[in-house]
């Protein structure tokens, strides 16, 4: 009978725990979506994803902020940057940044990769090839779709390969990176 | 002989860490490349071509995350001040070549 009763309790236990891991990661995913507003609801995985990260690119720069960081936040390219951030000081942001990144869980994943999603990317460099060039960068060819998308998981062409740092930012201003 | 409280702990505590250790198995799966750039007074930057979370500490100093997501971008990190170490990395797949730190033109 006791033996029996243990059991139960160690059953209860483990259920317990699953349960509040469950509600958890729940509360996550709900926290990932939107405040579903039908007239601004966005109507495809990518944008959703990406006004999911811009949510969290805020909370992100609100938190570090909040530590005593100077931050720059890039929403268009989807970056944060300390640019002033001491050497010495690498390891103390790394436990502000861990303590952030707990606080706000993981960012939100983004959709897999499809072929509609590598020929849309392609195509939008394609565009931006022609877009460098007129606007003064010479930058290489482009292969075949079919041979990009088996470059796909190793790193694929793209224009903006070309560029040098010291023309980045000019050109990047000129010619948005697609993704 | 341990009592009850004892197993029951252990065993909240064991289902606790395989269900955080399987949550966070995908954001251990980092790729890096780092290295040593000096430039004689001139500022460096580090440059990546990566999809997914994709951190820069260029030589010197300096910080810049960017979320790449599923797309390969190429992505720029000038160094304010100094040079030396620098180290690039993400949760995602990292281009060998096109991953590196360079000397600008530019002084500080």
């Amino acid at each position: 009978m006791l033996k029996l009763l243990r059991k139960r309790e160690e059953t209860r236990t483990a259920v317990h725990a699953i349960a509040v891991l469950t509600l958890i990661a729940v509360g996550s995913l709900a926290a990932c979506g939107t405040d579903a507003d039908p007239e601004t609801a966005p109507d495809s995985p990518l944008t959703r994803w990406e006004a999911d990260m811009e949510r969290y690119l805020l909370a992100q720069a609100a938190c570090l902020e909040e530590a005593g960081w100077v931050v720059q936040v890039d929403l268009a390219g989807r970056s944060l940057e300390i640019p002033d951030l001491p050497r010495d000081q690498q390891s103390v942001f790394a436990d502000v940044k861990a303590g952030c990144d707990l606080e706000l869980g993981e960012p939100p994943p983004p959709p897999s990769p499809d072929e509609a999603f590598i020929r849309d990317f392609y195509d939008q460099l394609v565009a931006s090839k022609q877009c460098l060039e007129e606007a003064g960068y010479p930058v290489s060819d482009p292969p075949s779709f079919d041979a990009f998308r088996e470059s796909w998981t190793s790193g694929p062409w793209s224009p903006y390969l070309d560029l040098a740092g010291t023309d980045w930012e000019d050109a990047i201003d000129a010619c948005p990176q697609p993704g | 002989m341990r009592s009850p409280t004892f197993r029951n702990r252990s065993i909240t505590v064991l289902i606790v860490a395989l269900l955080v250790l399987a949550l966070a198995a995908p954001a251990l799966a980092l790729v890096s490349e780092s290295g040593y750039k000096y430039c004689n007074g001139y500022i460096p930057y580090s440059r990546a071509y990566s999809t997914g979370t994709t951190e820069h500490f260029p030589p010197g100093s300096g910080y810049g995350i960017y979320y790449n997501g599923s797309s390969w971008k190429v992505t720029t990190q000038w160094s304010s001040s100094g040079d030396g170490f620098w180290f690039v990395q993400t949760n995602g797949s990292l281009n060998d070549p096109g991953t590196y730190a360079v000397c600008s033109q530019y002084p500080y």
